[in-house]
């Protein structure tokens, strides 16, 4: 098996770096090439760049901003945030971005991540979506403005962004991003063994057993962390951090 | 001067940074006389196998590269897709490469265990001249890989669940890697001086 990877993730909103809880009450943190630099003196094995104020503000990328991370980054990087035309998407890899990253996207129109796909190839487009527990507590698919998403199941949608082309696909679980509360192992356990591409998990990462209990009992390729690389200390202060590759 | 030959794919940008970080110039470019001017030369590519064979010969590079790869032995580094395009032939398209390297280029099999495209960080090993530093890794991302008809061709072996394929070819001045330097920080800086440097030979 290819070596397990840890994925710092960093969010975008109006160009500056953020952190959420929740996805809510975007945090402030600074400025997204200064991170970047950072991990990548720590040899980080790669980075996702999510943008969450495009799929709302139906805004264009920056797309200078993005040569600018590529070209700084020494590691693979994604991108993702409001992807919604292949041209878009091309654009953006173009710009230097290894993979992109589409979520919102795939309940309008599903034909432009199959269109993506057989252009550049299914290794450089992700598949992206959340999940939130519904109010019996069942994992299901969750998109904070696609309503439609909640009648599916999370295995079921895996399975379809797949034969759509996703050469990958990154889940989100909605209610433990942010929180520390640790991955929600037996979901992710459950999605990876039945699904034939990489699969990264991202969502409530709380420290480095987690992450190896993940990579341990589960055939997830990826973990994807937020928080905990972001924030260190009770007083939430800014803090990048990384552990050498174990 | 380092020519990053520009037929429409892959990360130049990346790796004219990298290159200019371990202290060497390089030009992005598609210019016949750039390409004849440069002392070496770098085919990247991200993408499919008949894209990139469309794309040269649309661009009419296939000549010049012929002149300086083959005629006039320019050392020249084929990475991922560029380095399939220097074999025969790929499973991932219909069109012929450019033949330049005994090889074939052929397609991860479908299995349950086995998750295609081999994306993520792994080991190379072999190399006679210990240029690479022991635990050298790599950033791949590929559901195609190159099998070289000639042991003596191949640098570096990669092993993916139980499959074992050409990392790094060599044969003579021209070079492929089947993963990204550009992505791969501490080892991808190192292969790329090894390379300028002509540490393989």
């Amino acid at each position: 098996m290819s070596l397990p990877r840890i994925i710092p993730t960093l969010l975008l909103s109006n160009y500056g770096l953020v952190k959420t809880v929740n996805y809510k009450s975007p945090n402030y943190l600074g400025d997204p090439v200064n991170a970047v630099k950072i991990f990548n003196d720590k040899n980080a094995d790669e980075i996702i760049l999510l943008d969450i104020q495009s799929s709302v503000n139906g805004t264009e990328p920056n797309y200078s901003l993005i040569k600018k991370i590529a070209g700084e980054a020494f590691m693979p990087f994604t991108y993702g945030g409001g992807i919604r035309s292949v041209e878009m998407a091309k654009r953006i890899l173009a710009s230097g971005a290894e993979k992109v990253s589409l979520n919102t996207i795939n309940y309008d129109s599903p034909r432009i991540l199959t269109e993506l796909s057989k252009e550049v190839g299914s290794q450089s487009v992700v598949g992206a979506f959340d999940v939130r527990k519904d109010w019996f507590g069942r994992k299901k698919v969750y998109n904070k403005n696609r309503k439609e998403a909640k009648a599916y199941e999370p295995l079921d949608y895996a399975r379809i962004l797949v034969d759509r082309g996703a050469g990958e696909l990154f889940i989100t679980d909605v209610d433990r991003e942010g929180t520390y509360k640790g991955y929600d192992i037996e979901f992710f356990a459950t999605i990876a063994e039945k699904i034939d591409v990489p699969v990264v998990c991202n969502g409530g990462c709380n420290n480095r057993q987690n992450i190896k209990e993940v990579f341990q009992k589960t055939e997830v390729s990826g973990c994807a962390v937020g928080s905990l690389f972001l924030y260190s200390g009770p007083h939430k202060a800014f803090l990048l951090s990384y552990w050498t590759y174990e | 001067m380092i020519c990053i030959v520009d037929y429409g794919l892959g990360n130049m940008e990346s790796i004219k940074k990298m290159i200019n970080k371990i202290g060497t110039n390089a030009i992005i470019s598609s210019d016949k006389d750039v390409i004849e001017e440069s002392s070496m030369l770098i085919l990247p590519g991200v993408g499919a196998f008949d894209q990139g064979m469309i794309n040269l010969n649309k661009m009419g590079l296939k000549d010049v590269l012929y002149t300086e790869v083959i005629l006039r032995q320019k050392p020249i580094l084929g990475i991922c897709l560029g380095m399939q395009l220097m074999t025969k032939s790929s499973e991932e398209g219909t069109m012929k490469g450019l033949g330049w390297v005994k090889a074939v280029v052929k397609k991860f099999p479908q299995r349950q265990s086995l998750k295609v495209p081999h994306m993520g960080w792994n080991y190379v090993y072999g190399g006679q001249n210990q240029v690479l530093t022991d635990k050298a890794r790599f950033y791949f991302v590929h559901s195609y890989y190159v099998d070289n008809e000639n042991d003596s061709d191949i640098l570096y072996k990669t092993l993916y669940s139980d499959i074992e394929f050409t990392s790094v070819f060599k044969v003579g001045n021209i070079m492929g890697i089947q993963a990204h330097p550009e992505k791969s920080h501490r080892y991808g800086m190192e292969f790329l001086r090894g390379f300028i440097a002509n540490e393989f030979a």
